[in-house]
């Protein structure tokens, strides 16, 4: 069961296509997983197309083009096209972690093809950071080991953490594969993974760390939050 | 906003639009309760009899109404005239992927035209795009670990369309009309002009068959040993 859903604003733009590749992503692995938001978001689709469709159009025309050689152009050919959607949802890819090989949704695979080597953070802590997407935010695969928390703190901005393996909880609860938790600045929090946690990770501006020696890294650099946003703002 | 799955859509398009007869007909006759939405008509006639009068039927009912859509999406006319033809498209080659369970005839156009939109209005951007229409609103149907149940009915699904494949086209045709798209028997002799015994008697051997197949191949178990 996930219990951190994509809040309904997202869920609409998600619907719209109007969200950004990233969040794309992630709310489709959430929705993979969600039977409760699924079920939302294709009410969305009918409610935008009932809504699209019963306008009446006056304003915007298609321009005059030979409609009878469009139909004919496509009609030339009986083939049909055989989309088989059953499995396509379930197909994954693999990320690997110390030898050990995690299946990921496929929908991740231009993420994980920007993805460079897995490096230390702190303690158990792991990243595996993402260039060259465009966006702007610094993306990172994080995996936390058994045991390993990360230090309390709090965001500047939006932190997007979508579980992909295993499970980490902070004080609001546990989370599994398909959680996406959406944080903001008000947030303080310190994960930690009794059982080790892959997790993708998004955040539109620095942690800020509160406590123990981590704090002292603040004033000097920008830990997870590389130049590589600065590079596509 | 409260969400709601009733729609006065189908009867706006039935005052408002003149059907053609000739599409209307293959279900005017038949015993179904809820009146189908012209839409849908001509997506089953499009894939059950590859009808390109349906076809332009369709792009009459629909055409203005999506590139209306399309232009307001990706906010340029060739662009928005290309989703408009693509979806036409998608309708004739992949018409027979609607499913009326599912959702809508209008909705399925939608999404075909929303992810056109989406893959085609994203071209013209500078960065590069990690994701793409398919991946995500196909790869959102079901995974479903909340449901397992569900999960694996969707699977047995997909084995038994497979199976389908031990049919006669006819078969074929009868027990997908009737088995997995839920359409009345009366629906299925009028839709295909055969006499009503001719299709319970095509559904019975369909479906006998189907049996004995499954019998001697089993749903995911080897029976081969026994």
């Amino acid at each position: 069961m996930t219990q951190a859903h994509p809040d309904h604003k997202i869920l609409h733009a998600f619907t719209l296509g109007q969200l950004d590749d990233l969040q794309m992503a992630m709310v489709t692995v959430h929705l993979s997983y969600c039977s409760t938001c699924k079920e939302q978001q294709a009410q969305m689709d009918s409610i935008e197309a009932d809504e699209c469709f019963a306008v009446t159009v006056d304003s915007a025309q298609l321009p005059e083009f030979d409609i009878k050689a469009m139909l004919g152009k496509i009609t030339a050919s009986d083939d049909i096209v055989e989309t088989s959607t059953a499995g396509k949802s379930t197909a994954t890819i693999q990320l690997e972690f110390k030898n050990k090989a995690f299946e990921i949704p496929k929908v991740l695979a231009g993420i994980v093809a920007r993805a460079g080597h897995w490096q230390s953070v702190i303690g158990n802590l792991w990243q595996k950071s993402v260039t060259n997407h465009g966006l702007g935010y610094q993306i990172d695969f994080i995996y936390m080991e058994a045991g390993g928390s990360t230090p309390k703190h709090t965001h500047r901005g939006t932190e997007y953490t979508l579980v992909l393996d295993g499970c980490f909880s902070d004080a609001s609860g546990d989370y599994h594969p398909g959680d996406l938790i959406v944080r903001t600045n008000q947030d303080e929090h310190t994960p930690w993974s009794d059982t080790g946690c892959l997790c993708l990770a998004a955040i539109d501006a620095p942690l800020h760390f509160t406590s123990g020696l981590a704090r002292l890294i603040n004033p000097f650099s920008n830990f997870f939050f590389k130049s590589e946003v600065h590079k596509t703002f | 906003m409260v969400y709601y799955c009733g729609t006065p859509m189908q009867a706006l398009l039935a005052k408002n639009m003149s059907i053609d007869k000739s599409v209307t007909a293959a279900l005017a006759a038949a015993n179904d309760p809820a009146p189908e939405c012209p839409v849908a008509i001509c997506l089953l006639e499009i894939s059950v009899h590859r009808s390109k009068k349906a076809l332009e039927q369709l792009f009459t009912l629909m055409g203005n109404k999506i590139f209306h859509f399309a232009y307001k999406q990706v906010g340029d006319e060739s662009t928005a005239t290309e989703v408009v033809q693509d979806t036409m498209m998608a309708a004739w080659q992949k018409g027979h992927t609607y499913d009326k369970d599912k959702a809508k005839a209008t909705t399925w156009i939608y999404t075909i035209a929303r992810n056109l939109c989406y893959d085609l209005g994203r071209r013209k951007l500078a960065r590069p795009q990690l994701v793409c229409a398919d991946d995500i609103y196909e790869s959102a149907i079901s995974h479903d670990d909340d449901n397992p149940e569900i999960r694996s009915s969707a699977l047995d699904k997909d084995k038994i369309i497979g199976l389908l494949d031990s049919l006669s086209i006819e078969q074929r045709q009868i027990v997908t009309l009737v088995c997995l798209q839920d359409h009345t028997h009366n629906e299925v002799a009028q839709l295909l002009q055969l006499p009503l015994g001719t299709v319970k008697s095509r559904l019975r051997l369909g479906l006998e068959k189907l049996a004995n197949t499954l019998n001697s191949r089993g749903l995911g178990y080897d029976t081969s040993s026994s």
